[in-house]
């Protein structure tokens, strides 16, 4: 934590929550900066209502220097609603803010944990039944998948390519969509990124069959997610969150980049894969396919190589983080070859394939 | 003819001079710059270490015709050397970008 002054007029911060409380007065008594991006500020308030009892919130605003980004605060205020009365462990949305504080803001109850995923998957003291926290995370997906369009908060999502009701059109499946994404961007790179190529050839001939359209976290992977000794205690970064097919969101969760080193637990580095089925299964009611899985997990790697590149051409844009956008890219190459070899293009002794669990 | 030493052994010492004389100096908020300076440091130095070794891969505009085929289908088939092609040219980036992620 930080303890640096927050940029914003307290007082009308203040008159603020008392609008949104009902009370007489409400102070602020301790405001500490957490730790996060360059593009938000996450502040831990610890609000004290007239005749109230004290309060722990989290203040999630623009960073003063705002640039473009993928959410609002207001887009993201309305995903946490959404998938916090879906039953989803978030952090409660409380209040969106106004033009008090002169930039754009929400309030959110605070989770307590950590989330920082190197310290996660080496410290057994946090969350310490690990096969229970898998299972739980299964559990958490399964109800954000329940979400499914239309849903009117939503609509600042790109609409699923859904059929029409007539059958006029017959609308374009989750991964269609998403691959013509990532060969819309390498079309338009200055590098040819062969294996990259390689890996969206290889999608585009083994796309799922069966595919849904729901609501997906699309960045849920350790780090993203906090957790106590006891277990999780909230899903965080909803940025990239998105209509997609389901399983893309076990998919990246699973997806060997994300493991932090623990290559050997499957489910993010944390635990089995059986555990993490377990828990999405038994919630869901689906039963889930092994290969449908192995097919988003590639597809992350794809995803993630993508991404890095795009923050990578930032670099001429952003000088403050040049160096850490332009070092991104050359996490390419790490992805590039497990791609290969998750679609056989290597010595076959180091070939992957798609992980059946063990129920 | 240039002058030794060359720009790859240059990077190294600096590297060498950052981390173990630089780096206990500075306050711990400005460690991870400092790594960052390191990690660019060391795949510039093996980038161009490996820039003056001949290489096995198909210069750029043959990896465009390439991937042409590749969209194709042309390389579904048991085309082992195609896909030779590729698994070397991305152990080539790796040895330059992160050598330990490089398998065995």
């Amino acid at each position: 934590m930080s303890a640096q002054t927050p940029g914003w007029d307290a007082a009308a911060l203040e008159r603020f929550l008392c609008r949104c409380t009902g009370a007489s007065a409400v102070a602020v008594v301790q405001a500490h900066r957490l730790s996060g991006g360059a593009i938000q500020e996450n502040w831990w308030l610890q609000l004290q209502p007239a005749g109230g009892e004290l309060l722990d919130v989290v203040l999630r605003c623009d960073a003063a220097s705002r640039v473009a980004e993928s959410r609002s605060r207001a887009e993201e205020f309305a995903l946490l609603q959404v998938a916090f009365e879906a039953g989803v462990t978030v952090p409660e949305p409380l209040w969106l803010g106004d033009d008090s504080l002169g930039r754009d803001f929400f309030i959110m109850r605070k989770a307590d944990g950590v989330g920082a995923g190197h310290r996660l998957v080496k410290d057994p003291t946090l969350a310490r039944d690990r096969e229970a926290l898998a299972e739980q995370i299964g559990r958490e997906m399964a109800r954000l998948h329940r979400v499914r369009p239309p849903e009117s908060r939503l609509g600042f999502l790109p609409a699923p390519a859904l059929p029409a009701p007539d059958l006029s059109t017959s609308g374009d499946s989750p991964s269609t969509v998403g691959l013509r994404q990532c060969r819309d961007f390498l079309d338009q790179h200055p590098q040819p990124q062969p294996a990259l190529r390689w890996a969206l050839h290889w999608l585009e001939q083994h796309q799922p069959r069966w595919q849904d359209w729901t609501l997906t976290h699309r960045d849920w992977r350790t780090g993203n997610y906090l957790v106590n000794e006891q277990g999780l205690t909230a899903v965080l970064d909803w940025e990239f969150a998105a209509w997609s097919d389901p399983m893309e969101d076990l998919g990246w969760f699973c997806a060997r980049c994300w493991r932090f080193g623990q290559d050997h637990l499957e489910a993010g580095g944390i635990g089995s894969r059986a555990a993490l089925y377990r828990g999405y299964e038994d919630t869901s009611g689906l039963r889930i396919d092994p290969a449908t899985v192995y097919f988003w997990e590639v597809y992350a790697h794809l995803r993630w190589a993508i991404i890095a590149l795009q923050q990578a051409s930032r670099r001429h844009a952003d000088r403050e983080h040049a160096l850490e956008l332009g070092l991104t890219a050359h996490i390419v190459p790490k992805l590039a070859l497990e791609l290969l070899r998750m679609t056989g293009a290597c010595p076959p002794e180091l070939a992957r394939q798609a992980a059946t669990p063990t129920h | 003819m240039r002058i030794d030493p060359s720009g790859a052994e240059l990077l190294a010492l600096s590297r060498t001079a950052v981390l173990e004389e630089l780096l206990p100096l500075l306050p711990a908020s400005a460690h991870y710059t400092a790594r960052m300076v390191c990690n660019a440091m060391a795949i510039a130095q093996r980038q161009l270490q490996a820039a003056a070794a001949p290489g096995a891969t198909l210069p750029v505009t043959d990896w465009q015709a390439f991937t042409q085929a590749m969209d194709a289908g042309q390389l579904d088939g048991p085309d082992a050397a195609g896909r030779q092609q590729l698994w070397q040219l991305t152990c080539e980036q790796l040895a330059e970008s992160d050598p330990k992620a490089l398998p065995g």
